[in-house]
């Protein structure tokens, strides 16, 4: 008998499923892994046998062995599991660090998303221009629709960068626009973005992950994992995150079981739904079309009254075939996404009452506190658009609410393309 | 001090301590229990306000991260002191308005995780209970503040 203490590893793969060259089949050899302070109770050996029933002709009432899905290597015939992955934790940020690269959150993340990365962690403003640009000392340093932050009063603020040369003259241009203008004495953080790629790129993300899970007498491997979900969620104030990856291939090595990895944490801040805000933009942003000229959209803000906030992203996974190794696939790409946010206001908004009549779509940004060295998260859809009619009020609790339900439509209002520049979803977490 | 319930507790209290009441301002919150043999806040301390300390009342339990010596959970107790006055009626709005002021500072997320180790705090509902003098009279009133308590020890 042994306890259930247990442990879940991520490493990036260098290709998918991680196939050993001599033989075809996924190997750990190579893979780097670091355990993910993640919770407990998802942490299941998981996977199924994929098996093809033999329902041929008997001479009795009994049943037949299924045949695996496998192959032999090496006159040994191989065990094989597929399934799902699951993965519940916060967002604890970086803390001291350069990037995410080397953090379970930066690889769970990069295996649905693409990501950039700024070429700082801040940026000192050097001059005001308007409620919607400032002048950067380092220019060179942002991304186009890349998110950034400042403190403002006590709170944390968003907005993401919609144009590096606003003006003509080499401004930062974001929308929407925080609670006060930019001045020259405010520093801006600048977050690492993890964002759903489009155009030419759609369905690129950061890499494929191997996943590990170990146990006392337990360890167990999946291969060619990419993301299929993110639910986030709010706990006790807390942001949450419900990974589900998509595994190629599942097998066991108990043999090899060293037992359980005590995690390794990020020491930055644990993003809340405290001292934040959610904002959208005042009026309609560019969506059909892209936005021509220097600037992008710079619009005011509206500030939402919410209580509750939860949302879903789904990739759609579409396994590209291969014959020539265990796994049978060559890769899974993401083929789709869709997102959808929910928000429930205390406090009906009315400037977007007729949204869903008029089809508008805004840009939506949740924030979450705190934001700093190291700190915050925001969740970005630039062209967000409801799927429910916002003059619906629920009346069946102790006080009148709204709930709004938003998806993510075609973004234009980024002056270029570069980087996540024109992309319908954007995560940011502080560097 | 590493990460821990030590560190975690002199953070939440001098931030608490630094808060400014909306009332009677003069007479801000001061910790009488910062684990160093202090008086009790029970003790007599006539004609004073908010005199707190923080108590744990379920101690370190784990909290179902994955690893072993992964985070832990305990509740606490923020429990502040108001002496009785003639006034029962400011006192009962003072008593509202800071509770209003601790539940934010206690839940402002800004939490130097880096030094302190908290995860995240959740409060729960205020409450007031009476203090007894040694004839039964109410000589002073305790806002209790339920909150729980996220956090890494480390070792």
């Amino acid at each position: 008998m042994a306890v259930t203490h247990r442990s879940l590893s991520v490493a990036v793969e260098s290709s998918f499923g991680s196939l050993d060259s001599s033989t075809g089949a996924p190997s750990p050899s190579g893979l780097s892994f670091i355990s993910i302070p993640c919770e407990r109770d998802p942490i299941v050996v998981p996977g199924e046998a994929p098996v093809s029933e033999r329902t041929e002709a008997r001479d009795g009432p009994h049943g037949l062995p299924p045949e695996l899905d496998t192959t032999y290597i090496g006159g040994v015939k191989q065990q094989r599991r597929t399934g799902t992955v699951t993965v519940r934790c916060d967002f604890t940020t970086l803390g001291t660090g350069s990037n995410y690269a080397a953090t379970a959150l930066g690889r769970l993340l990069s295996a649905g998303f693409s990501t950039t990365i700024p070429g700082a962690e801040s940026d000192a403003v050097s001059a005001a221009v308007s409620d919607n640009r400032y002048t950067p000392t380092t220019l060179a340093n942002y991304k186009l629709g890349g998110l950034i932050g400042i403190e403002i009063n006590g709170r944390a603020e968003y907005a993401h960068v919609t144009s590096e040369n606003a003006s003509g003259t080499g401004n930062i241009g974001y929308s929407p626009a925080f609670s006060r203008a930019l001045t020259g004495a405010d520093t801006v953080r600048l977050l690492q973005t993890w964002y759903t790629a489009k155009g030419t790129a759609s369905g690129a993300v950061g890499n494929s992950v191997a996943f590990r899970v170990d146990g006392v007498g337990v360890r167990s491997y999946a291969y060619g994992c990419k993301m299929e979900s993110l639910a986030l969620s709010v706990d006790g104030g807390r942001l949450m995150g419900d990974f589900t990856f998509q595994a190629a291939h599942i097998e066991d090595d108990h043999g090899s079981a060293t037992g359980p990895v005590e995690p390794v944490a990020n020491d930055g801040a644990t993003p809340h739904f405290r001292s934040c805000y959610v904002v959208v933009s005042d009026a309609a942003s560019t969506s059909r079309t892209d936005i021509a000229g220097d600037n992008g959209d710079e619009h005011a803000r509206v500030s939402f009254d919410v209580s509750e906030l939860s949302a879903t992203i789904t990739n759609t996974l579409t396994p590209v075939g291969q014959t020539s190794s265990l796994i049978g696939m060559s890769d899974m790409e993401v083929s789709d996404q869709t997102v959808e946010i929910n928000l429930t206001l205390d406090s009906a908004n009315t400037t977007i009452s007729n949204d869903f009549r008029d089809a508008v779509v805004r840009d939506l940004l949740i924030g979450t506190g705190p934001v700093g060295d190291g700190q915050g998260m925001a969740i970005n859809v630039p062209g967000a658009y409801l799927t429910v009619d916002p003059l619906i009020r629920k009346i069946d609790g102790e006080i009148v609410q709204q709930s709004l339900t938003y998806a993510a439509s075609r973004f234009g209002g980024d002056a270029g393309t570069g980087d996540a520049g024109g992309t319908p979803l954007r995560i940011g977490l502080g560097l | 001090m590493s990460q821990g319930i030590a560190s975690a507790f002199s953070f939440l209290v001098d931030r608490l301590q630094a808060l400014t009441p909306k009332t009677d301002p003069s007479q801000g919150f001061v910790c009488v229990d910062p684990a160093t043999g202090q008086e009790l806040l029970t003790d007599r301390r006539p004609n004073t306000l908010r005199l707190f300390e923080l108590r744990v009342t379920t101690y370190p339990h784990d909290d179902g991260q994955s690893g072993i010596t992964g985070r832990k959970r305990l509740t606490a107790e923020l429990r502040v002191r108001y002496d009785i006055p003639r006034d029962v009626g400011l006192l009962e709005r003072i008593v509202g308005e800071d509770s209003s002021q601790l539940v934010n500072s206690l839940r402002d997320p800004a939490y130097s995780l880096a030094t302190t180790g908290i995860t995240s705090l959740i409060t729960g509902e205020a409450s007031t209970a009476p203090i007894l003098d040694e004839a039964g009279n109410p000589a002073a009133l305790l806002l209790v503040v339920p909150f729980d308590l996220l956090y890494a020890e480390a070792f």
